[in-house]
């Protein structure tokens, strides 16, 4: 599946939703819980994956240019080829709104 | 009899410096409802409550423009004073984008689902295409302040986005109750102000003003982003103010800090408020007679992010071009008028004893003000 900036991509075993703020350069498979995102629903979160995903956050996997914001809480954590992404830290606030 | 009515605002505006503020480069546009009685009756009643505290605060139009004034900030029409927000044109209406922060801005492609070297011209080119709602819920579900204005393109022509979330919920306090005024003789009511930008510090100034002990709390990795913006208004907001920084990461210190407070000022969404351990049930069944103020972008139970301008675009507080178009009023004009909606709020629940929660949103706050009453016309 390619990666597209706003594809919308549930997790195949836990609630976790994401959508997708920087394509990968080269085609990559975005995992959640071990398993690969937007497949048929089905199976258990890997225990190597469990970690979770907090709302509102944004994970990237640096070597591939993948960034994506989590729009859904769930059990599995996201990963690339078994990496885990990192989470990246909050917003700095504007100097004027 | 209706010719000096309208004659007299047009001055009042002017000198008020919102004329400046208002309308294209080139062309001042003026709004056709009187916002200025608005601004002076809540500047009004914050000043008499000042003076309940002994304190004449002398507040004139600065405490709006003053900021702009500090920037060198003037009108530019379709975009905010300060450059970051600005009026598109959807395919049923106009929204506000406000592309305040650099993540904003990395976020575009995903809002709009298409790659672009320049976000404005994508924004201005997808969102002709889309309908108002779909774009504001897609930003929405991505943290991005954005808004729909509450203006059909044409009268008649398209739904007004309800607005009931967006009501002001400020306490309504008689301020009339209590004889002892003032802080003399008592110990000095301790603010903690986790707030920042403009209008949670407008409110932590004024209630420094009036002789309360103000402590500006923030987090050691994300500092008030209004420290990088210009020195003298960052000085004037926080003069006679502590200053504490808090790892937000082992939030102890930052609940006892909560918890010695007679105020908080916050200006987060509860979520992340309750991500740091701290919710206000929990706090204020602690401290019944805590005065807790909440300033938020579209209130308490709405998620949605937003700023200055863009809340005050939410509210319908903009003016109509000749030909139709909405323009910018005044700078980021929702965060000086929460700010002191806040303010108001607080002082009351102060002279009052505490207990209370000061719900004030920019776009509701905004609301009451763009809901002034229509100018006389020629």
């Amino acid at each position: 599946m390619k990666l597209t900036p706003g594809l919308r991509l549930k997790s195949a075993v836990c609630d976790t939703e994401v959508v997708i703020v920087r394509p990968p350069k080269e085609p990559v498979t975005l995992e959640c819980g071990g398993a690969p995102m937007g497949g048929e629903a089905g199976g258990a979160v890997s225990s190597d994956h469990a970690g979770g995903t907090l709302l509102g956050k944004r994970y990237e996997h640096a070597p591939a240019g993948l960034e994506v914001l989590c729009v859904k809480p769930g059990a599995g954590s996201l990963s690339v080829g078994g990496v885990e992404l990192t989470l990246k830290g909050a917003k700095q606030l504007p100097s004027s709104d | 009899m209706n010719r000096p009515v309208f004659m007299d605002f047009e001055r009042r505006w002017a000198i008020s410096g919102l004329e400046d503020l208002t309308g294209h480069a080139g062309e001042a546009v003026l709004p056709k409802r009187d916002f200025l009685a608005r601004l002076d009756e809540l500047s009004g009643r914050v000043e008499e409550l000042g003076e309940r505290f002994g304190v004449a605060l002398g507040l004139d139009h600065s405490v709006f423009m003053g900021r702009a004034a500090i920037l060198g900030l003037t009108r530019r029409g379709q975009t905010s004073c300060n450059g970051t927000c600005r009026l598109i044109e959807s395919g049923d209406g106009w929204l506000a984008v406000n592309l305040a922060r650099p993540e904003d801005v990395d976020l575009v492609p995903a809002w709009l689902c298409r790659k672009g070297d320049d976000p404005w011209k994508a924004i201005g080119k997808t969102a002709r295409r889309c309908s108002t709602a779909d774009l504001i819920e897609r930003a929405a579900m991505l943290g991005m302040p954005v808004a729909a204005i509450p203006f059909s393109r044409h009268p008649g022509e398209g739904r007004d986005p309800d607005l009931s979330s967006q009501t002001r919920r400020l306490s309504r306090l008689d301020p009339g109750l209590r004889q002892d005024d003032g802080l003399e003789g008592g110990r000095r009511p301790v603010v903690v102000d986790l707030s920042s930008l403009w209008a949670g510090p407008l409110c932590g100034h004024l209630l420094t003003r009036i002789g309360c002990r103000v402590i500006k709390v923030e987090s050691t990795t994300r500092p008030d982003g209004a420290r990088f913006g210009p020195a003298t208004f960052f000085e004037e907001l926080h003069n006679g103010q502590e200053f504490v920084t808090v790892d937000f990461a082992t939030p102890d210190r930052l609940r006892d800090l909560i918890l010695s407070a007679d105020v908080v000022i916050e200006g987060s969404r509860p979520r992340a408020l309750r991500q740091l351990g701290i919710d206000r049930d929990e706090v204020m069944s602690q401290r019944p007679s805590m005065t807790w103020v909440s300033i938020t972008a579209h209130g308490r139970d709405d998620a949605r992010v937003g700023f200055g301008d863009d809340a005050a675009a939410a509210a319908g507080l903009l003016a109509w071009d000749r030909a139709g178009r909405p323009v910018f009023v005044g700078d980021a004009i929702a965060d000086p008028i929460a700010g002191l909606t806040a303010a108001e709020g607080a002082m009351a629940s102060l002279l009052e004893g505490g207990g209370h929660t000061i719900d004030v949103s920019l776009s509701g706050a905004a609301a009451w003000v763009a809901d002034a009453p229509e100018i006389a016309s020629w």
